[in-house]
């Protein structure tokens, strides 16, 4: 009897075990692949490579680690992506419509970060704004090669010699100075002639308005953009000076709405120059608000004046600029005119 | 042994002297025999009495006897499919005896293998539903009322269209192939091969194509009357089905008709007449509340732009004009209740030696949908002559037609109703004059779909020597589908439309058999058989569609006209099949303790690959009845008690022959000689094979307590291999893609089923539960080239289909839903950019919007977010019964349930997709159950359905996501019977036989945590479209009267 029983129950046992299938694993392309392999970021500033990853329906999340960090040169290996900086980040998203400084500072954090990162789920790279303080190379050296591991449970995939050739920092666009020497960028008018050069300068738009000495209207390439760092503090202030580098006074602009120009507090205006605090960089992200152009990338910033023009034609003469600042400090915009813009009513 | 037959021997010899003595003084005993069920008097019942027994007369034509035994003899009363009946004779003379039916699953008849054999010499897993159970709900399809009856027959019904089919899968999936995309995906059916009365019948056929099928879309099982099923059997494994091997992999469904035994020729009339009942239709708001909604929501817009446009969008701003100062149920528009008879006539008669059956079978019904509807007249009859125990000829010949009204649907969904079901309420309602064609469309397109069906069979067998058998069987089967549509010039664009369609599908059948019995010594059995069988299939199908008759009046004849004409002729789907195969099978069973089958069948055909046609399918199976064992052969508590297992394959053709051989197009002429080129869509496989599914099956079965419990526990593995599927190729080969066999799934589970009869034998109530669950989980194993994953997208509605090796195999592929945001502030932030989670074209997410899952931690919404979720598979399916008789009234409910299966309600998706546009002209269903989002701070488990400026790149209501993914487990009341069998005595008076009235309820309630209309209303890939025929709920009063 009990035999019986044994011998009935050890078909069930048979059955209860484990279904003679393939396990559920995870799936990673083999043709699953960076779309790009050379980065060349500017220091400086917080650059994300997003959607650079392309899964070929791998299963997501996939896993991401950077290895094998190395100096292109030589191929020597570095730590140098592993420097922890404190980084800057968003806690919650800025809306332009914050009222303080404080506000703004409130969606922001402290993190410690490696300067260089691979986000572990997507793929993405970061190369945080903090890491110019550290020993990153920079263009013109060939800066880094590494390799990346992305791996799910169906498996590994190595992508080998992504390279990162950060170009050294620029505090501020446009910027006039070479990305790579750091030099005042110059036009060549004869190539074989480097004595024979004409130095590039940023110029503002300049719409309607009359050089004082000539009666004509003002060209843009009269106006020079100058930025200038004088502390480490967080404020822009814009100054206007004339041909003879002497001040001219804001309130001149008089057309100009001053307190929405620039997503600042705190204005503080005297005969030379009009202060702001402000949150750097600036704008504070990409995001379109009513300080910045048409997608959010940079700030845009317009000063006005009215005037009664010859003929008794109301003239409104304006002065505007596309621009960003990536480092924090105390800044200075100075628009030099090298023709006197005419202010006065004809 | 040699013991225990000595101990019979003195036994015997001991019991001799008493039979001596009873010999000698008799009485005479009288009485009548009747069936305890049903009353009737029970005619040919032996009456055995003594020890032995021995015969002693039978019952006459009235179930009457008179015997002469001993005053104190033990009285025997035995009958086939009744209970022995023990009496001991006091000084009773004169008796009334009640037989009750012999309910034990054991010594039920199978037919395997075109073999009859009881159940105890079965090594292969069987059921049998009996007719009886399927006889007094009035449906178009008996195949429906299988549904909960069979464990691991999986059911469900999920189209109401009167003459459609369900979904029917045996022991799960076996095919992963979806064609079709959104709504109308359509996962390609595998259902059982059907044979009727020993003639194989495609049961699939007309639906091939899905819901692009072209013609009246009528199942050869619709046109099967109810009435006229003696008994269905239902083969699950692959022992089971082994001889039916050449189409036999997805099961095998054996239908039996009734037969003559009547020497008294009866005359049965069987009426039902019922009424069928469109579901609750939903709620819709109306007239001024739906402007006033609409209204809201534009100015809550904050838009000046579009409050303008208010202005333009006559049905907002005129709201005086009477065209759009209404309030239209459109749902009342299209759905009714309806009125439908059936009406049958069986008249049997003869004995043993030549009988036979004529049924005539009218069946009429309307549709909930207005405009549709089927209808069935059939004649099947029967023939069988056996003038001696050698000699046996069987014929059956039926004729069907089915009638059948789609409206301007197909045969599965109606599109056009939903879509103008769905209308806004401000329109007026239907008239000449309509704002939509749709609405005409549906009510005035005239249909004249028939399809007809011819069946015959001559089966004949002759005994050569004792045990030695030769039998042939020949069937052919002619079907004809025509399908006329005449849809007037005002709901088509001013043009009317003929559409004509027309198919021709025969199948010749053979099948010769030669088979020996031998028995040894009385305790070893053996059976051994070979046959060979062939099939010969065509199917050619044409198409005429022209438009632009000169009226409505005009429908023909119509000329040829390049101008008019809207294509047409020959349909690609062509088909030619042949299939050769030859078997052999051998059986043995020791005392019909151990038995063991084998057997091994060769298929060809010719959707084969040449290079390999002929495929192998041996299979073997054990059985143990351990009950005959001794130490449980004399225990009061098993009745009967065994262990069966077996292994073996099957296969189903499924490859055409432009896989296989390449297609020539012609190519235009060169020199005025036309030129013929290979056509590079399809490179040829000259290797493809039939599908094939090999199972390995184990069984126990057994009867506890005079069989009042009784347990059938089966648990298998099959592997579903050499699925089709069509794959790209390289371009450097010169062709575009290639069919292999590279798929294949496993199926594994377990089905369980308990009867149970909780009153003793003699009680006046009789009462029997049946309860029946299955297990069925599916598993992928392989994918063209090794792959490990496929996704399929769905172009329409985004609903991929995810395939993984090692997940189950049909996988929604969808995004996560997690919630709504209650606040801006709760949507995530990229800490690098400062960039909110947003779409991949650049909209941010905010309050409201729901929260999908962000899988690659992006903060980008995209096709990497899509997660694996949900199988639109049931897990587990069953049914319970319950049986009771009381004097003359029974009672019978049946139920069914299915568990734990993913919905994907894209039908409330829909809905709720019309509130995010205020200037579409759809219907507003009612939302105020709905827990939507209505402000900042509010959770809620549903988006904000209103923000329609951004509603084209959110898409809070899509498809794709797990929000609309509900569990589809349901508990369904199916049928439930009330029967009264009049007094015979007060009908006997006017020369019936017996009358039986019932009263049935069809599709009572269904019990579901499922926020839709029904779960069961829903495709196979568990996606409840708005479009879906609805399933009537129908009562129903019917008579049983024989003369």
């Amino acid at each position: 009897m009990r035999r019986l029983f044994i011998l009935l129950s050890l078909p069930l046992l048979f059955f209860a075990c484990r279904k003679w299938a393939a396990d559920d694993l995870d799936y990673l392309s083999k043709r699953a692949v960076y779309n790009q392999k050379v980065f060349a970021p500017v220091l400086g500033r917080t650059t994300l490579y997003s959607q650079i990853f392309n899964t070929d329906n791998s299963t997501t999340p996939i896993n991401f680690r950077i290895l094998n960090v190395r100096y292109k040169k030589d191929g020597k290996p570095t730590n140098d992506f592993d420097q922890k900086v404190e980084a800057l980040v968003w806690k919650s998203s800025y809306t332009g419509y914050e009222k303080s400084l404080a506000e703004i500072e409130a969606k922001r954090g402290i993190e410690t970060h490696s300067v260089f990162e691979v986000r572990q789920q997507s793929g993405d790279f970061v190369l945080w704004a903090e890491a110019v303080g550290t020993a990153m190379r920079q263009q013109p050296d060939s800066g880094y090669l590494f390799d990346v591991e992305a791996s799910n449970s169906g498996g590994t995939n190595m992508y080998k010699d992504i390279s990162l050739m950060p170009f050294r920092e620029q505090a501020y666009a446009p910027y006039e100075y070479d990305a790579i020497t750091g030099a005042h960028r110059a036009n060549y008018p004869n190539p074989n002639d480097s004595s024979v050069f004409e130095l590039i300068y940023n110029h503002p738009g300049v719409y309607n308005m009359i050089d004082d000495a000539t009666n004509l209207p003002l060209k843009g390439d009269s106006v020079r953009v100058f930025f200038h760092r004088k502390g480490n503090g967080n404020s822009l202030s814009f100054k206007f000076m004339d041909k003879d580098s002497l001040p001219i006074d804001p309130q001149k602009f008089n057309l100009t709405p001053w307190d929405s120009i620039l997503h600042g507090f705190n204005r503080q205006m005297t005969a030379t120059e009009v202060t702001y605090e402000v949150a750097y960089p600036i704008p504070a992200m990409r995001f379109r608000t009513k300080y910045t152009n048409g997608d959010g990338s940079q700030a845009y910033v317009r000063f006005s004046f009215t005037r009664v023009g010859f003929g008794n034609v109301r003239e409104t003469g304006v002065l505007d600029l596309n621009f960003n600042i990536y480092q924090k400090g105390d800044w200075e915009i100075i628009f030099y005119f090298r023709n006197n813009p005419r202010f006065r009513d004809e | 042994m040699q013991c225990l037959r000595l101990y019979k021997m003195i036994g015997l010899l001991l019991l001799l002297p008493v039979l001596v003595a009873q010999a000698q003084e008799k009485v005479q005993v009288k009485g009548v025999v009747r069936d305890a069920q049903t009353n009737e008097p029970l005619v040919g019942v032996s009456i055995m009495a003594g020890t032995p027994p021995k015969a002693v007369g039978v019952t006459n034509a009235a179930g009457a006897f008179s015997v002469s035994v001993a005053p104190d003899a033990a009285l025997l009363f035995r009958y086939i499919g009744f209970s022995d009946y023990k009496f001991k004779l006091k000084d009773k003379r004169d008796l009334v005896i009640r037989l009750v039916v012999t309910e034990n699953k054991l010594n039920e008849a199978v037919v395997i293998g075109y073999q009859k054999k009881t159940r105890e010499v079965t090594t292969g897993s069987a059921v049998i539903v009996s007719g009886k159970e399927l006889q007094d709900i009035p449906v178009s399809n008996v195949e429906q009322l299988l549904q909960g009856r069979v464990a691991g027959l999986n059911i469900q019904n999920n189209t109401g269209t009167p003459g459609g089919r369900g979904i029917i899968q045996i022991r799960g999936l076996s095919n992963i192939s979806v064609t079709g995309s959104g709504n109308d995906a359509f996962l390609s059916p595998t259902s059982p091969l059907y044979v009727i009365d020993g003639v194989p019948v495609e049961a699939d056929a007309n639906f091939e194509y899905g819901y692009q099928s072209a013609g009246p879309g009528v199942s050869p099982l619709s046109l099967i009357p109810p009435e006229d099923i003696e008994s269905m059997e239902i083969l699950k494994d692959s022992q089971a089905t082994a001889l039916y091997g050449s189409r036999g992999a997805y099961g095998v469904i054996l239908i039996t008709t009734r037969r003559g035994s009547s020497p008294i020729p009866i005359v049965r009339y069987t009426g039902n007449f019922f009424i069928n009942n469109p579901p609750k239709l939903r709620p819709t708001i109306g007239g001024k509340e739906e402007r006033r909604i609409r209204l809201g929501m534009i100015y809550g817009g904050n838009n000046m732009e579009d409050i303008y446009k208010i202005s333009n969008q006559a049905f907002l701003a005129d709201s005086l004009n009477p065209y759009y100062n209404n309030s239209t149920n459109w749902q009342d528009v299209f759905y009714a209740t309806t009125y439908n008879q059936t009406h049958n006539v069986n008249i049997s008669g003869g004995d043993p030696k030549f009988n036979y059956k004529v049924d005539l079978g009218y069946y009429h019904e309307n549709g909930v949908i207005r405009n549709t509807g089927f209808d069935r007249y059939s004649i099947n009859t029967n023939m069988l002559y056996q003038p001696n125990p050698k000699f046996r000829v069987f014929t059956t010949l039926s004729t069907q037609v089915g009638r059948r009204n789609k409206g301007d649907g197909n045969g599965l969904t109606q599109s056009g109703v939903s879509n103008n079901a769905s209308a806004s309420s401000l329109l007026p309602g239907p008239s000449f004059y309509q704002s939509t064609a749709g609405v005409l469309s549906a009510l005035n397109t005239r249909n004249d779909n028939k399809t007809g069906n011819v069946r015959s069979s001559l089966d004949v067998s002759y005994q050569l020597v004792q045990g030695l058998n030769l039998g042939s069987s020949v069937s052919y089967e002619y079907a004809s589908n025509t399908e006329d549509r005449f849809t007037p010039a005002e709901a088509h664009n001013d043009f009317s439309q003929i559409y004509a369609y027309n198919d021709r599908k025969y199948t010749l059948y053979n099948r010769n058999t030669i088979s020996y019995n031998y028995i040894l010594n009385t305790n070893h059995n053996f059976f051994i058989s070979a046959f060979n069988e062939f099939y010969n299939r065509g199917f050619q199908a044409q198409v005429i569609q022209q438009e632009k008759t000169p009226n409505n009046q005009y429908e023909g004849p119509l000329g040829y006209d390049g101008y008019a004409s809207r294509g047409g002729g020959l349909l690609d789907n062509y088909s030619k099949q042949h299939v050769a195969s030859f078997a052999g099978t051998f059986s043995y069973n020791y005392k019909q303790k151990y038995v063991l089958d084998v057997s091994y069948r060769m298929d060809g055909t010719s959707s084969s690959g040449f290079e390999d046609p002929y495929s192998k399918n041996p299979a073997i199976g054990l059985r143990w009845n351990f009950n005959k064992e001794p130490g449980l052969s004399d225990s009061k508590w098993l009745t009967y008690g065994s262990l069966r297992g077996s292994w073996g394959q099957n296969i189903v053709p499924t490859g055409d022959i432009f896989s296989i051989y390449g297609t020539y197009d012609p190519r235009g002429t060169y020199n005025a000689n036309p030129r013929l080129g290979i056509n590079f869509g399809r490179l040829p496989n000259t290797y493809l094979q039939p599908t094939a599914t090999t199972q390995y099956n184990f069984g126990f079965e057994a009867g506890f307590f005079d069989s009042r419990l009784e347990v059938i526990f089966d648990g298998y593995y099959k592997t579903v291999k050499n699925l089709l599927r069509t794959k790209s190729l390289s371009n450097i080969t010169g062709f575009n893609e290639i069919t292999t066999n590279e798929t294949s799934l496993i199926n594994y589970g377990y089905e369980l089923t308990f009867t149970f009869r909780p009153l003793p034998r003699t009680s006046e109530v009789q009462w029997t539960i049946s309860l029946n669950g299955a297990l069925n989980k599916d598993v992928l194993t392989s994918l063209p080239n090794g792959a490990r994953q496929l996704v399929q997208y769905d172009n329409s509605t985004s609903q991929h289909t995810l395939f993984r090796v090692g997940r189950n195999s049909l996988t929604n592929y969808l995004l996560k839903t997690e919630g709504v945001y209650a606040t801006d502030a709760d949507v995530p932030v990229d800490p690098a950019t400062g960039q909110r989670f947003r779409t991949a074209s650049g909209t941010y997410f905010k309050a409201g919007d729901p929260i999908w899952k962000d899988v690659d931690g992006n903060y980008i919404l995209d096709g990497n977010d899509y997660v694996p979720a949900g199988n639109s598979q049931p897990l587990i399916t069953g049914g319970i019964q319950s049986y009771v008789n009381w004097k003359n009234f029974s009672l019978n409910i049946s139920t069914s349930f299915t568990l734990i299966r993913d919905i994907l309600n894209n039908a409330f998706a829909e809905r709720m997709q019309f509130l995010g546009d205020p200037y579409n002209q759809k219907a507003m269903v009612d939302f105020s159950d709905v827990d939507y989002w209505k402000g900042p701070g509010s959770t809620a488990k549903y988006p904000n359905p209103f923000d329609y400026k951004r509603y084209n790149d959110i898409r809070p209501y899509r498809y794709d996501q797990t929000l609309i993914q509900e569990d589809g487990s349901y508990f369904k009341v199916n049928t439930v019977t009330l029967a009264y069998l009049v007094n015979r005595k007060f009908t006997s008076r006017y020369s019936i036989n017996s009358v039986r009235m019932y009263l049935s309820c069809n599709n009572l309630i269904t019990f579901s945590p499922y926020s839709g209309p029904n779960p069961e209303n829903v495709s196979a890939l568990g996606r409840d479209q708005s479009g879906g025929y609805p399933i009537a709920r129908s009562y129903n009063f019917g008579m049983n009267v024989e003369f």
